[in-house]
């Protein structure tokens, strides 16, 4: 049993292993996979480079390949833009290339690139053989290729979507949307950017950004062979000023102005060369163009104020010279003969081009029967409808010989996108000998009746182009000649102005020779209104940017003063010069200057000087007088503007350049204060003369202003003269008589025998004129003019002349003096005995005696039997309110 | 005596059985993958964050073509899309009133944001990608002074905000037919609140961010979209994600299919393994709340990454262009496989897609498989070496795929094998982050009739093998079978992956 049950046991147990091992899987053998997993080893054979091959020039992203080595496991490509970064082992110093590639474990041997290489650039690159063994360079070494850039005639930039453009955070508001429809007639959609009023203003958080709209678009593109940028662009809105701006390769931003036709469709095309770097805020780095390479486009807005909008479509870069027939280039008048207009009901206009097309002569026959207000005006109507692009100034050349007579006005109109009318005019007398003409584009004022679209100055787009006359009764022929658009920098010259004008501009366009005295420019050596944008450089933001030449006596004499235009509420409207010369020795700046706004503004003038560097430092006078004051600031009184970094003060010899800057604000403080709607208010001027360094040293603000004003304690007289107080060398009376008798002297015989008379000879048979410039104040009230004069034995009669100077108009009146008595003897004539000679028809009252300009005595004796040589001393003339209008007296002196 | 020699007898039996089967499943050191250790019985696969291009303008002109090779290469099974509503939606007017209720708006899908996004889910649509889109975040400007929504304060459980996203979801799946949107991401890291003034997500506690959800689902069912799932979370860090999901798990497992997480490992944690362990805690807590993880519902990594490396100012890795990179990250799918994830999204594909906006400026997020950013540096333009490290993985680990675990690996080599369903096709991968060559013999359990050949890449440094295309090529290709042992040699920190096809 024990034995049996031992069995037991040992089978059981036997079957229990069995069975446990069964329950816990057989042990499963596995076969084993009989590769071997084997690399090429051993010396690597000699290769070489194949494609591309050295020195290559492609314009395609080459192929990379090479010959197969002996036991090459893989091969490892090179490439880079310096040569050095792949003799190196420093990785760093490798992938400090930017354009350096490594790409190893290459087991084929052809390998392309998946970067997008840089283009117009050498490359340099080589290939290695390895295995676990052996590393083998290519028997080729290093080679190189260039990656040319293919040169597009143009690339086509679409708007894309309104969402790519995204809205400056920190400016104002706007929306961005497409117009999908054909806004501007090309089938191009539009990208439209809004604002209005409440989207311009952001509240007190972010008054800087009032008013200034940035929308971006990213670019990333490179463009080359194309050397501008066309589109089409149309804004309608408050005055604003618009800009194209684009972020290059090393983040600078290029911006270019937008010359913005406001409500006109217009299209822009901008050089790369036009493109200005900002430097405010943004960075600085080679300050170069980089338009090989562009990362965003954008489009700039300031100043927006309310509701506006503006389309922008087919944005493209291109050859400018492929857009050539776009652009206003010298006027062929052969190929516009045909499509010449007149407009005109006095006259008959018959245009007749020269055979090459360089000139064209008008001739102008009168038709009868005309309303007296259409009469003497009308212009040859040339259309043109191209782009003015190239150019600040019209070059041409003017015959009016064909025209018997000077006593009218040649006229130049430019009828522009938005069909504003511009206008240049100039007296037939006054155009120069040698008939050329340098017209810039600053000096064409708004015509009358020619506000038609913006009221501001673009000359961008040209529709047509005017010649003709007004106040010209007469026919005639007039000639045009080589009229084409010019950059004044490159065409001013000696026979484009007088001696004396060129000896005091420098070299260099707008820029002055300082006078020994100080003069920067006492606007007297101008011979055309005109040339005074030959010196001054004018800003454009203001858009009422202008000078005018006007007479203005109240600075003594037959003085010339200058008026300086700009508008309300926008920006500062500058106008700078450059010194030619460094000047040492002066220690302040002097200005006269006299406040001629409209519309209760009260302008501000800044004075900034600036350094070599560049560097501007201001000076600010707030509410300039409505009379002459000559303002005079020491320079050390001058401070550094905000975003230049020079010195504290500046000194003479460190002067460069001077402007002079106006502008005033209504309500607002700034251009950033939206706290009250702008007022754009054109027809601002002020008026400014003798702008001069001098040597004083305190700051000092005086009367400039040589007004005859009433005699204190006799309202009723103004004395012009009583010459007591004169010595010979300061007489302000002149002779206008070109004879070597005919000059003044002062003589001590006087009515009361005291004090000096006036002594101006004459010759009998002759007339001799003798003149004074004068200034009127408007306290002045009177009726006529009264002279204390005596006379010589002949008995001679004199002319008594005066002007007013009205609305820059001339207007002539003149009363006989008869028998002057050899006796002193008082002459009073009232203002009713005179007879106007000159200008429309305006009776002369006491209102208009502020505007007298001139006075004038003419002498003469046609009775007398020789050329007998006399004189007549003039002891007192005065304004004379006691007087009636219709006085005509002559009354010996009682003492 | 006789009970005494009958428990000898006993003790000797047992004593047998114990050795004779320990020696056999120690074998000599072979990796077995087989049914006993299965990670996941059906994968979902891995993906990678294809966003919509904020600017293709930036972009190297011609380059989309570039991407699209290079995501046919990668072949993902899952993309995650994320856009912004504040792109769509249009003419917003709050009528004056405090009252959302009257506030009226229209959408604008015709604009290149929408082409940007449609680009990519066309390409998902006919490659059969199942793709989660999103929404970054609410509509509205951080700024409380320049923020005309004031969604804010209610993040997405503010009604318009579901309204808004109903009406994007119908336009995308009935309007566009995507039917590839598998899932809605209700807003991206909701845990992350940030401060107010600078952060979307101020006020989206985990409790508004649960009523969103059950808002946006409301809105969503109301217009018959019922089959489009809401990533539950989208949450970021294991312990912000723990908050979130728990209470999701509690609270609203009902209308949640997927529990989504983003994970940033750094490199201590990979490489110790540790990661893996982290992860599992929380899939296992997460479970314990609802059971049907790991059956009806899986959790799913949606941004996969590693944090060692992140600039925080700029969002950029700076190792993304090392080898490395692509090693951990291997490792990283491994481990989270092991710890339960059946899905995996990278982040994330091409450098140019995403920017980061700071007050200094904006720069490109540098967190790709490469860039066609235009002005990226040539070296950044090509493809990165983890993007080759993702190519293999993405293709080997497919949809429905078994995956094979393993116990018994050495230290620091992380494992795993997949079969794909009809077992025509599998691999195995092995990962050595570990500074010492490894010598592993590995063999699959499971029968496979694959092809009779085996395609084995290496990846490392010196290793990997590129074509002249530059997509990745095997460094062997021989006559094998996975149902074979073959014992594998992988250098230190390299991965091997053998693969009955060639990726």
């Amino acid at each position: 049993m024990k034995k049996v049950l031992l069995c037991m046991i040992i089978l059981c147990s036997i079957v229990l292993i069995a069975v446990g091992c069964t329950s816990e899987e057989t042990p499963k053998t596995y076969e084993s996979n009989s590769f071997t997993l084997t690399q090429p080893r051993g010396d690597i054979g000699a290769f070489h480079a194949e494609t591309p091959v050295n020195h290559l020039i492609t314009t395609t992203i080459p192929t990379f390949s090479w010959t197969e080595a002996e036991n090459a496991a893989s091969y490892t490509l090179e490439i880079a833009s310096l040569e050095s970064s792949l003799l190196t082992d420093d990785e760093a110093t490798k992938y400090a290339d930017t354009l350096y590639i490594c790409q190893k474990g290459i087991t084929s041997t052809t390998y392309t690139v998946q970067a997008d290489l840089k283009k117009n650039q050498t490359y340099y690159w080589r290939v290695v053989a390895v295995n676990k063994d052996d590393i083998r360079e290519s028997d080729s070494h290093i080679l190189s290729f260039y990656y040319e850039a293919t040169l597009y005639e143009e690339i086509p930039l679409s708007v894309g979507y309104a969402d790519e453009w995204k809205v400056h955070e920190v400016g104002s508001k706007a929306t961005v949307a497409l117009s999908k429809n054909d806004f501007f007639g090309t089938g191009e959609q539009s990208l439209t950017v809004s604002f209005d009023r409440e989207d311009t203003q952001r509240g007190p958080a972010y008054t800087e950004s009032n008013g200034w709209v940035v929308v971006t678009r990213s670019l990333e593109q490179e463009f080359f062979g194309v050397d501008a940028f066309y589109f089409n662009f149309y804004y309608s809105g408050n005055d604003a000023a618009a800009y194209f701006r684009l972020i290059d390769e090393d983040n600078e931003y290029w911006y270019a102005p937008i010359k913005l036709a406001t409500n006109a469709k217009q299209t822009i095309i901008i050089k790369f060369e036009e493109f200005i770097l900002r430097t405010k805020g943004t960075p600085v780095m080679n300050e170069k163009f980089d338009t090989n390479y562009l990362k965003s486009v954008e489009l700039v807005f300031e100043h927006v104020d309310g509701d506006g909008i503006a389309y922008f479509s087919d944005l493209r870069a291109i050859r400018f010279d492929n857009y050539a027939d776009m652009f206003v280039d010298q006027l062929n008048f052969n190929e516009l003969a045909s499509e010449l207009k007149t407009d005109s009901t006095y006259f008959n206009f018959t245009a007749d081009p020269a055979e090459n097309g360089d000139s064209l002569t008008v001739s102008l026959t009168t038709n009868s029967g005309i309303p007296s207000d259409q009469q003497g005006y009308g212009f040859v109507v040339i259309p043109i409808g191209k782009m003015l692009y190239m150019g600040d100034a019209f070059y041409f050349e003017l015959d009016l010989s064909g025209i018997k007579t000077t006593d009218y006005n040649f006229i130049i109109r430019l009828v522009e996108e938005d069909n504003d009318v511009w206008q240049f005019k100039i007296s037939a007398a006054n155009v120069p000998e040698n008939k050329k003409m340098l017209i810039p584009f600053a000096a064409f004022t708004l015509a009358e009746g020619g506000f038609k679209g913006d009221g501001i100055k673009q000359f961008y787009y040209i529709r047509q182009i005017l010649f003709g006359v007004n106040s010209l009764y007469q026919g005639g022929s007039f000639v045009v000649s080589d009229f084409m658009p010019v950059m004044l920098k490159d065409s001013l010259d000696e026979e484009l102005m007088s001696a004396a004008l060129k000896d005091s501009l420098g070299e260099e366009l707008h820029s002055t020779v300082v006078g020994e005295d100080g003069m920067i420019d006492n606007f007297e050596s101008y011979d055309l209104f005109y040339q005074t944008y030959y010196r001054w450089a004018t800003s454009t933001a203001n858009k009422d940017e202008a000078i005018e030449l006007y007479f203005d006596a109240a600075l003594g004499g037959n003085n010339t003063a200058a008026r300086f235009g700009y508008k309300t509420d926008l920006p500062e409207a500058n106008y700078s010069t450059k010194l030619a010369k460094e000047v040492s020795d002066f220690t302040a700046i002097s200005i006269c200057a006299k406040d001629s706004s409209i519309l209760k503004a009260d302008a501000t003038m800044i004075i900034y000087l600036e350094d070599k560097r560049g560097n501007l430092y201001s000076y600010t006078i707030e509410k300039l007088a409505d009379e002459w004051k000559k303002y005079t600031v020491p320079f050390s009184e001058f401070s550094l503007t905000e975003n230049s970094s020079g010195f504290t003060n500046i000194t003479c010899d460190r002067i460069t350049a001077v402007s002079i800057a106006f502008q005033y604000f209504y309500q607002r403080t700034s251009i950033f204060d939206f706290s009250d709607p702008a007022q754009y208010n054109s027809g601002n001027f002020v008026c400014v003369d003798n702008i001069c360094f001098t040597a004083d040293t305190q700051r000092k603000t005086e009367d400039a202003s040589f007004k005859i004003k009433p005699t204190v304690g006799n309202s009723k007289i103004a004395v012009i003269n009583n010459f007591d107080e004169d010595r010979v060398e300061t007489l302000t009376w002149s002779s206008e008589t070109n004879a070597s008798y005919a000059v003044l002297d002062l003589s001590d015989d006087t009515a009361s025998g005291e004090g000096k008379s006036l002594k101006m000879p004459y010759k009998c048979n002759m007339e001799t004129l003798y003149s004074e410039y004068i200034a009127v104040d408007s306290s002045v009230n009177a009726k006529g003019l009264t002279l204390l004069m005596k006379g010589d034995s002949y008995s001679s009669d004199a002319t008594l002349v005066f002007y007013l100077k009205y609305n820059n108009k001339d207007y002539k009146y003149q009363a006989t003096i008869s028998d002057i008595s050899s006796a002193w003897t008082t002459y009073s004539i009232g203002f009713d005995q005179f007879v106007q000679t000159q200008g429309d028809t305006k009776a002369m009252t006491s209102d208009l005696v502020k505007y007298m300009s001139k006075v004038v005595l003419n002498f003469k004796n046609y009775s007398a039997a020789d050329y007998y040589i006399s004189e007549i001393l003039l002891d007192e003339i005065t304004l004379d309110g006691n007087i009636t209008l219709d006085t005509n007296t002559k009354t010996p002196y009682a003492g | 005596m006789k009970k005494v020699l009958a428990i000898l007898l006993l003790v000797l039996l047992i004593g047998t059985v114990t050795v004779g089967c320990s020696e056999e499943s120690k074998s000599d050191g072979v990796i077995k993958f087989g049914s006993d250790n299965i990670v996941s019985a059906s994968f979902d696969g891995l993906g990678v964050e294809w966003g919509t291009y904020e600017d293709t303008n930036k972009m190297v002109k011609g380059s989309w073509d570039r991407v699209l090779s290079a995501v046919d290469k990668l072949n993902p099974s899952l993309v995650r899309c994320m856009t912004n509503l504040d792109w769509f939606v249009t003419d917003f007017d709050d009528k004056g009133t405090d009252d959302p209720e009257d506030d009226t708006w229209g959408y604008n899908f015709n604009n290149k944001q929408m082409v940007n996004a449609s680009d990519v889910l066309d390409y998902c649509q006919s490659h059969g990608i199942k793709v989660a889109f999103g929404v970054w975040n609410v509509i509205g400007n951080v700024d409380p002074d320049k923020d005309i929504y004031k969604m804010i304060p209610n993040a997405s459980a503010d009604p318009r905000w579901a309204k808004m996203v109903a009406d994007l979801m119908e336009y995308l799946l009935v309007s566009k037919g995507y039917s590839c949107i598998c899932w809605f991401v209700n807003t991206n890291e909701p845990n992350v609140t940030g401060l107010v003034g600078t952060s979307k997500n101020a006020y989206n506690t985990v409790d508004t961010w649960i009523t969103g959800v059950k808002t946006v689902r409301s809105a969503l069912d109301k217009i018959g979209l019922n089959d489009l799932a809401i990533v539950g979370g989208d949450t970021t860090t294991l312990e912000g994600s723990r908050i979130y999901l728990r209470k999701a798990a509690s609270e609203i497992s009902g209308i949640l299919n997927n529990y989504g997480v983003h994970l940033y490992a750094n490199n201590g944690d990979i490489e110790s393994a540790r990661y893996e362990s982290r992860v599992r805690a929380l899939y296992n807590d997460i479970k314990k709340k609802d059971g049907e993880l790991g059956n009806s519902k899986n959790m799913y990594i949606w941004e996969a990454g590693l944090l060692s490396g992140k600039n925080s100012l700029t969002d950029c890795n700076e190792f993304i262009m090392n080898y490395s990179y692509g090693l951990r990250m291997a490792d990283y799918t491994i481990q989270s496989l092991n710890a339960g994830i059946n899905g995996i999204v990278y982040w994330d594909l091409d450098d140019a897609m995403h920017f980061m906006y700071h007050e200094t400026g904006t720069n490109a997020k540098e967190w790709g498989m490469f860039s066609t950013l235009a002005t990226a540096e040539l070296s950044k333009q090509e493809y990165r070496p983890w993007y080759h490290s993702s190519v293999l993985l993405t293709n080997l680990l497919r949809p429905g795929n078994v995956v094979y675990g393993a116990k018994n690996a050495a230290e620091g080599v992380r494992t795993i094998a997949t079969v794909n369903q009809d077992r025509t096709q599998g691999g195995i991968v092995l990962v050595n982050n570990s500074k010492k060559k490894v010598s592993q013999t590995v063999v699959l359990d499971e029968a496979i009739n694959a092809s009779g050949k085996l395609y084995i890449y290496v990846y490392d440094e010196d290793s990997l093998k590129v074509g002249s295309d530059g997509f990745v090529v095997p460094n062997y290709v021989v006559d094998g079978s996975l149902n074979k042992k073959m014992t594998l040699d992988v250098p230190a920190y390299a991965m091997v992956v053998v693969s009955t096809e060639r990726i």
